[in-house]
């Protein structure tokens, strides 16, 4: 059996010091195989992003052993710089996570240089046109491009380094529904033609249960169950926290 | 009643381009009373410049043209500031998506309350607040109190929305608009506010106007649904017959949402017609 891609144990996560030390994730277990794709959902405030990012190795203020693509994290310290090429994140606000003073071109060369990669060129006119842009967009800007465009190149930009994890923080929740099925095809897509493992956090139950065959539920800080996307569908939940959340969500489809 | 709450015909909304003037509201006419409507449509329909041609707050250049603009017998095309000062806020509200932008942030949530009753004549200190705290407790808030006196960075998103509605209702509005009312908020809150619009719309016997690119969402919730496209309507909607649409338009937009027959497998996408955007 190889390696687990993700296992964290007694995951707990602070914000914050002394009085107004906030503790956003409590005792957090989760294990994801390598090639799964993963769902972590949960209302706002539930702590889903807050994990997502301790295994992004984008956070420091936690205990626990964490373990990602067969690299330990450590807490306090930065991640190294090979843990950001095997593990890479799309943000959910695809306004907020390009800079907007540089091409896309830009984007996508200056992760490849940093991490070492030969024929940056090639590599910049395949990826986009993986993501279904082209190399017409490589010298356009973020404010040229849609939102459904924009979150194109974020993909691209976390592709293009070839990671063996992919995180995913609310991909489509700023986009309109036919975007998202766009870029829900794209990232079903990828995920078939590269040897990847995906882990989505949304509030969204049938984003999640779309792309993912396992989901954590959390709820204030804790994960409160584990079950498969089958399950899921089936409505074969226990804890009255995702009895609450399919309801409010079986209004919606 | 005689005139119906809402009588638009012919509304366009035009602004000035360097290549000549830009319609992006064409010709939306609606009639409606004391029922719930939505309009759905993606980003860029024209659905919430629609909504501010409504309530008069189209700013220049843009400019608003219709042959018939009627709110409760009043004709809207003929009000000058002042008379749309004397409607909105007392007889039309409008709720907005994020209360993270739509409250004052430095002024408490009980004064915000207050204000459109202060503006529109209750002069009692003492029956502002109890009008205040009564709004606060309709709107579903367990400590109306503590609330009062909060300011808005204190609230979370679902505490804030409220008291946007609270805002909205202490006048006692005949017409609320609310332009993606929930888009902030996670599933349980979203349910939880269009539940307590809901209430609302129908324990008052308001006119609702619910705007959002949700379509589902709206279907449950409205009577009729107008369907926008690039700043016209393009389909009008029973909501309890949304599976009867007919628009390719609108079955585009209800083909492509992820559902349990469709996990993992491709899906359908929009394939724009332009024909969709004439007449």
């Amino acid at each position: 059996m190889a390696e687990a891609a993700i296992r964290a144990s007694g995951l707990d996560i602070h914000y914050g010091d002394g009085a107004k030390r906030f503790h956003a994730v409590h005792g957090a277990d989760l294990e994801v195989a390598p090639g799964a794709r993963y769902g972590i959902v949960g209302g706002s405030g539930s702590g889903k992003s807050t994990l997502l990012r301790v295994l992004a190795g984008l956070s420091r203020s936690w205990t626990g052993d964490v373990r990602v693509a067969g690299m330990a994290l450590a807490a306090r310290v930065r991640a190294p710089r090979a843990f950001h090429r095997r593990v890479q994140m799309v943000f959910q606000d695809p306004y907020a996570s390009l800079n907007p003073r540089h091409t896309v071109d830009r984007m996508l060369a200056d992760g490849l240089a940093l991490h070492a990669f030969a024929d940056i060129d090639a590599r910049i006119f395949r990826v986009l046109d993986e993501v279904g842009l082209g190399g017409g967009f490589r010298f356009r800007y973020p404010h040229e491009l849609s939102g459904g465009q924009r979150q194109r190149v974020a993909i691209a930009r976390a592709i293009a380094l070839e990671p063996q994890i992919l995180l995913l923080d609310e991909p489509t929740s700023a986009l309109d529904a036919s975007i998202q099925a766009e870029v829900l095809n794209l990232l079903l897509d990828i995920a078939q033609r590269r040897i990847l493992t995906l882990v989505l956090v949304s509030h969204d139950l049938a984003v999640v249960g779309h792309v993912c065959d396992a989901v954590a539920v959390m709820q204030q800080g804790r994960i409160v169950e584990r079950l498969s996307v089958d399950d899921l569908i089936a409505h074969r939940v226990y804890h009255p926290y995702t009895q609450r959340l399919l309801a409010a969500s079986d209004g919606a489809t | 009643m005689s005139a119906p709450l809402l009588d638009v015909a012919g509304l366009s909304v035009v602004f000035p381009t360097p290549l000549g003037p830009l319609a992006v509201v064409r010709d939306f006419a609606l009639g409606m009373g004391r029922e719930k409507i939505g309009i759905v449509g993606e980003s860029g329909s024209g659905k919430s410049m629609t909504a501010r041609a409504l309530m008069g707050l189209v700013r220049p250049p843009g400019r608003v043209e219709a042959r018939r603009l009627r709110f409760a017998g009043i004709d809207l095309g003929a009000l000058d500031a002042r008379g749309w000062r004397a409607l909105r806020g007392r007889r039309m509200g409008m709720i907005l998506q994020d209360p993270k932008f739509s409250l004052n942030p430095v002024m408490r949530i009980g004064r915000q309350i207050e204000e459109p009753l202060l503006l529109h004549g209750t002069t009692s200190r003492a029956e502002r607040r109890e009008r205040a705290l009564g709004v606060l407790e309709a709107v579903g808030i367990d400590d109306p109190r503590r609330v009062y006196d909060a300011f808005p960075h204190e609230l979370s998103g679902g505490m804030g929305q409220r008291a946007m509605i609270a805002i909205m209702l202490v006048a006692s509005p005949d017409l609320l608009i609310a332009d993606e009312p929930t888009s902030a908020l996670d599933v349980i809150l979203r349910e939880q506010v269009l539940r307590l619009i809901e209430d609302l719309q129908a324990s008052r016997g308001l006119g609702l106007i619910l705007i959002s690119h949700d379509l589902p969402m709206v279907a449950r919730f409205c009577d009729r649904i107008l369907v926008m496209y690039r700043g016209r309507v393009v389909e009008t909607l029973d909501a309890r017959h949304l599976n009867d649409a007919q628009h390719p338009y609108t079955r585009g937009l209800i083909a492509c949402l992820p559902g349990p027959a469709k996990r993992g497998r491709s899906l359908p996408v929009l394939s724009r017609d332009p024909a969709w955007e004439r007449a």
